[in-house]
């Protein structure tokens, strides 16, 4: 286990390489420049020369990248073209909002997933089971913009109970802050919901089904208890997955819950910083999202392999 | 007997309802403001983008600015007079002026601040003929030119972009930043959290002139405590926050919208009048667009008002359809010189000139963008007026900084969306139409050089007129670029603010107060 | 990993109708948007991008949708975006399942290769899916060329994954041994016992990736760097009725139905051949 570990993450030097490699070139290749917005459209020929140079956005691809790259692997990711602070600090900004929005969106999640899951194992093919299995299905046939409109048309423009969007820091106003977060919050809370249930769903219908949940109930042990003892803390292995993706999300942020409701997380800076040609922003940001991700599934696996009993690594 | 009480009860009420419309403005409040963008800098000097004008001309004054017909009127100047020889201006500052840091402006500072305009801004262009700035004594200064030049229009080309700082600030040709940005406005900046907020309060010690308040000229009184203005980028979000009473103005929401805000107690809509003049800028170097008579065959299948009032959902209040290129009706460089040539809708004509001009077809590739909604609006409607003739359109849409990106290059297109904000003065055309110039875009005619340097020299308003209207002649038969015709914007604010003025594209809060 | 097998046999039967009713559901509902996307807009009198001054009409018998802000015929326009979006979702699935198919085979069979590969289908996922999308989108041009080469680089890396595990596990197999064994060149296995083994789970996947295909243009569209109008796609007339959504609820719902009920029916009918083809896949695509 251990030396599988210190494999898998040598494993990432070369990949998180590459990684920087392709998030640079897409930046490289990526046609316009940040002077447009910088120095607005009618700028002179002149002023954009000068901003080149002192960009050095004429520098060879591999100067740029080595310069960008070295400074990476020193933990300097450098500074944004428009934010006037470090891409860093920029990163550290976004964050809480995408962890709240995770946060609650697993809990929701959770909330809704776990308990539909399993009741859908236990009364297997019963009409409650086809009901929530439909509603889960229903819920991963749903693109998340469109449940995030159908909520700001019901629940902010029809009933007036939330904000259509924005974000308020909960340090600043706890309620208001949280107020905001509602409605992401259970746009991405249901359709993760979805997940989780059939998950739960599939890993209980596997794990009621194996030698020892049989044996455990040959030898008289209540269902009750063999449910709750032995099939739930299987029932985790799911769990784990999704709070995987949660953290990934956190890390990356959900762009087009964020666009939808306009909140100023991770996946709203990338997409801005795209749009407005921060190359270092969308480097450094990318850079921060591909490797917190390579970590995150690779402790994913390693807690598979710790909560799974069935599972072997070779 | 009753009658005349009556009377009087009405007297009274409508001497209280007057009362009551007379009321008195209100110092204090915050003035959240819900904008479309996040300012990429907000050193003035720096940037042409709207973003920043809208923050920066709340902080910096110029040292002449346009009133609300575009005539240039003093600001930070108190006069100026230019030499016989038209070699020299004399510029006088006004006295008493002080900077937010609580220094008082001196013409040391106007100097190093031209000398950073001309250095590093955008409109460094227009300030070709300045040799050397000398300062006379604390509040004169000489401006000294190799070349007769109409020194006051250049200083009122963008007067947003022409701010004057303190003389230790303006030495620094770097980007400023919060702190090191200081002006003589009415709102001094103490915070930016980009894609937050950025925050103006009332500078304390603001000395406004007597003048009547028009454009960026007159009385300017700080009523508000402070002003945020805050990115918001959704116009759902915009408009819902709004109506909840979280944002006191909201920006450029799309006419479709109207209805909802009429329909609302608390709001007020605003029509932005004038706001954008829609605009196609052709590519001189490609074919088709390179060919004269094809350029005249765009303009001759153009239904000018079809595109214009599709843009507004043909609302009326919101457009103007007439042949004054650049200046509309409501500046006094407004001519209808070469009218005929506008809004011709004439198919037949296209079609002739397009064999006239040996086009067989080809693609003729449309460059624009979604992130302005009446841009996109115009590409569509637009782009149909000239299928109906035969012409073959591919729009090429993309953001905004690729489809500029693009257009420099010069290849590859031909025609690229845009829209020009309302002009002040004809130098300001030298930009788009001088040969040369990057965004004439290829087009290049010896004639129309001379003409704009003509205009650029110092004259009477009536000689430069007549030049103007040479110009505008001259575009017609050229079509350098094509002009569709004035779009007025939407903007709305809560019913409690007070004494905004909806003018131009960027909104003016001084003066403005909310009801307590 | 391998992992133990065990598979339920009771209440067999009902299963198994289930399972048929949920493809039999899932078709029908897919067939009949298919066809009214493909055959609809030839019945209707209205072109899909010609602009009238009929702005923003609620629906009504002559415009079964509406109309949108520039007058135009929101049924036909969703018909034609519904045509896209089948498109792209079908061009996708091919897409990522023959380069999936590929590499996972590639890497499954060659030991050398293996790691390279696979390793290199983990650098892909490590990058958000739709964001990666979009940046590969910004980079080289909207258009729907570019459109499926980015959705086809996005979702290739889970297919090639259940390929390469697929073919894992058939090396194993004994008679594969034996094969082996015998002398048979290795393409021959591959064609005759590899790849019909990897055929189902491959066709399970396919299902998802066509829904999430479907998914990602329409949020793609929605962001507005999917297809480009005057095209209709259901992505973009939801992304021109987000700000408007108060005063033209039609033009919201309507497409965002269609996009619900088009991604439901090839869910359904995913879990259905996920059942039926193979019971044991239903470990592999757990949760979809």
């Amino acid at each position: 286990m251990i030396q599988y570990t210190v494999r898998r993450l040598l494993a990432l030097v070369p990949m998180w390489i590459v990684v920087s490699l392709f998030t640079f070139s897409i930046m490289y290749i990526i046609p316009g420049d940040p002077l447009v917005s910088i120095l607005g459209p009618s700028a002179s020929p002149e002023a954009r020369a000068r901003m080149i140079k002192s960009m050095h956005l004429d520098d060879p691809f591999w100067v740029r990248y080595w310069k960008w790259f070295s400074g990476a692997v020193r933990g300097d990711l450098g500074e944004s073209i428009f934010l006037g602070r470090s891409v860093f600090q920029a990163i550290v900004e976004r964050l809480p909002v995408t962890l709240y929005l995770g946060i609650g969106a697993l809990v929701v999640a959770l909330a809704l997933g776990l308990p539909a899951g399993i009741i859908s194992a236990l009364k297997r093919n019963s009409a409650t089971d086809t009901a929530v299995m439909t509603v889960a299905l229903a819920g991963l046939s749903t693109p998340e913009f469109l449940l995030g409109l159908v909520l700001i048309y019901v629940f902010a423009v029809g009933l007036g109970w939330f904000p259509v969007g924005g974000y308020v820091p909960l340090t600043q106003n706890l309620l208001e802050g949280l107020r905001r977060l509602v409605m992401p919050c259970f746009t991405l809370g249901f359709i993760w919901a979805a997940l989780v249930a059939r998950m739960t769903r599939a890993t209980m219908l596997d794990v009621l089904d194996t030698d020892y949940i049989r044996t455990a109930r040959a030898k008289g042990l209540a269902e009750r208890l063999v449910i709750w003892r032995h099939a739930l803390r299987m029932a985790l292995i799911p769990v784990t997955t999704v709070i995987g993706f949660v953290v990934i999300l956190i890390v990356s942020g959900a762009f087009i819950t964020e666009i939808v409701f306009s909140l100023p997380g991770m996946g709203n800076l990338v997409v801005n910083s795209v749009l407005k040609r921060d190359y270092p922003v969308v480097q450094g940001a990318m850079l921060f999202i591909t490797t917190g991700t390579l970590l995150i599934n690779l402790l994913i696996d390693l807690l598979y392999a710790y909560l799974d009993p069935r599972i072997k690594y070779d | 007997m009753r009658r005349l009480a009556m009377l009087l009860v009405v007297g009274c009420l409508i001497a209280a309802g007057a009362m009551a419309l007379a009321e008195e403005p209100r110092y204090g409040g915050v003035l959240r403001a819900a904008m479309q963008t996040n300012p990429p800098t907000l050193d003035p000097h720096k940037t042409t983008t709207t973003a920043t004008q809208q923050i920066a001309c709340h902080v910096f004054e110029p040292l002449v600015a346009f009133d609300e017909n575009f005539a240039p009127q003093p600001v930070l100047l108190a006069s100026w007079e230019a030499a016989e020889d038209n070699l020299s201006y004399t510029l006088h500052l006004r006295t008493g002026v002080k900077f937010h840091n609580g220094k008082l402006l001196t013409a040391e500072d106007v100097k190093a601040s031209l000398e950073r305009i001309i250095a590093i801004s955008p409109v460094s262009g227009y300030y070709d003929g300045v040799t050397e700035i000398d300062v006379v004594d604390d509040h004169t200064l000489q401006v000294r030119l190799s070349k007769p030049m109409n020194l006051v229009a250049a200083m009122t080309v963008q007067v947003t972009w022409q701010g004057i700082m303190p003389k230790e600030f303006a030495e620094n040709h770097d980007e400023l930043r919060v702190g090191q940005l200081i002006g003589t406005g009415p709102y001094k900046l103490v915070e930016w959290r980009p894609d937050v907020y950025v925050k103006l309060v009332r500078f304390p010690d603001y000395v406004p002139v007597e003048a009547p308040a028009s454009g960026f000229v007159g009385k300017k009184v700080a009523y508000l405590d402070e002003i945020l203005f805050i990115p918001v980028k959704e116009v759902g979000a915009r408009i819902a926050g709004l109506e909840t009473g979280e944002y006191d103005y909201a920006e450029a929401l799309p006419i479709e919208t109207l209805k909802t805000i009429q329909a609302n107690r608390n709001l007020v809509p605003q029509i932005v009048k004038p706001q954008w003049a829609l605009v196609w800028e052709l590519n001189g170097k490609e074919w088709p667009t390179s060919n004269a008579k094809f350029r005249q065959a765009l303009l001759a299948a153009l239904d000018m008002e079809f595109v214009v009032s599709t843009v507004v959902m043909n609302d009326p209040n919101f457009y103007s359809v007439n042949p004054g290129f650049i200046f509309g009706p409501w500046s006094a460089w407004y001519t209808e010189a070469g009218k005929e040539h506008y809004n011709q809708a004439n198919l037949e004509r296209a079609r002739q000139l397009l064999k006239e001009a040996g086009y067989n077809g080809e693609d003729v590739v449309l460059l624009s963008n979604r992130d302005y909604y009446w841009m996109y609006r115009c590409t569509l409607a637009a782009a149909a007026c000239l299928e109906r003739a035969g012409i073959r359109v591919k729009i090429e849409f993309s953001d905004w900084p690729s489809q500029i990106g693009k257009a420099l290059t010069l290849k590859g297109w031909n025609i690229n969306q845009t829209g020009w904000s309302p002009n002040e003065d004809p130098v300001r055309t030298k930009g788009s139409l001088l040969c040369g110039a990057p965004y004439a875009y290829g087009y290049c005619n010896p004639k129309m050089d001379q003409l704009l340097d003509q205009i650029s020299r110092p004259a009477s308003f009536e000689e430069r007129k007549e030049i103007w209207e040479q110009i505008q002649l001259l575009y017609y038969d050229d079509v350098p670029v094509i002009f569709f015709g004035y779009i007025f914007g939407l903007d709305a604010t809560r019913a409690e603010v007070q004494d905004y003025r909806p003018w131009y594209v960027v909104p003016r809060f001084w003066n403005v107060w909310k009801r307590g | 990993m391998t992992r133990k097998n065990t598979d339920d046999t009771r209440l067999g039967r009902l299963r198994e109708t289930l399972r048929q009713r949920m493809i039999v559901i899932g078709g029908t509902i897919l067939v009949v948007i298919a066809l009214a996307a493909l055959i609809g807009p030839f019945f209707s009198p209205y072109p899909p991008n010609a602009l009238t001054p009929e702005f923003l009409k609620p629906p009504s018998g002559a415009h079964w949708f509406g109309t949108d802000s520039f007058g135009r015929d929101v049924f036909v326009r969703s018909l034609l975006g519904t045509r896209m979006s089948l498109a792209i979702g079908l061009a996708t699935t091919i897409l990522s399942s023959a380069l999936g198919t590929v590499i996972g085979l590639a890497a499954g069979s060659f030991r050398g290769l293996d790691y390279l590969l696979m390793r290199l289908m983990d650098v892909i996922m490590a990058f958000p899916a739709l964001l990666l999308a979009m940046a590969v989108l910004a980079a080289m041009g909207r258009n729907v060329a570019n459109i499926l080469i980015a959705l086809g680089l996005v979702y290739t890396p889970r297919t090639a994954r259940i390929v390469h595990a697929s073919t894992l596990s058939v090396r194993e197999e004994a008679y594969i041994e034996a094969a082996r064994a015998l002398g048979i060149p290795w393409w021959r296995i591959l064609f005759r016992h590899v790849l019909p083994n990897v055929f189902a789970p491959l066709v399970v996947q396919g299902t998802f990736v066509f829904a999430y295909g479907v998914l990602a243009e329409a949020g793609l569209s929605f962001v507005g760097v999917g297809i480009q109008p005057p095209t209709p796609s259901l992505g973009n007339i939801l992304g021109d009725a987000r700000a408007i959504i108060r005063e033209a609820p039609w033009m919201t719902f309507f497409p965002g139905g269609i996009i619900f009920a088009l991604v439901m029916a090839i869910n359904l009918m995913g879990d259905g051949f996920r059942e039926t083809l193979d019971p044991r896949l239903r470990r592999m695509f757990k949760g979809g």
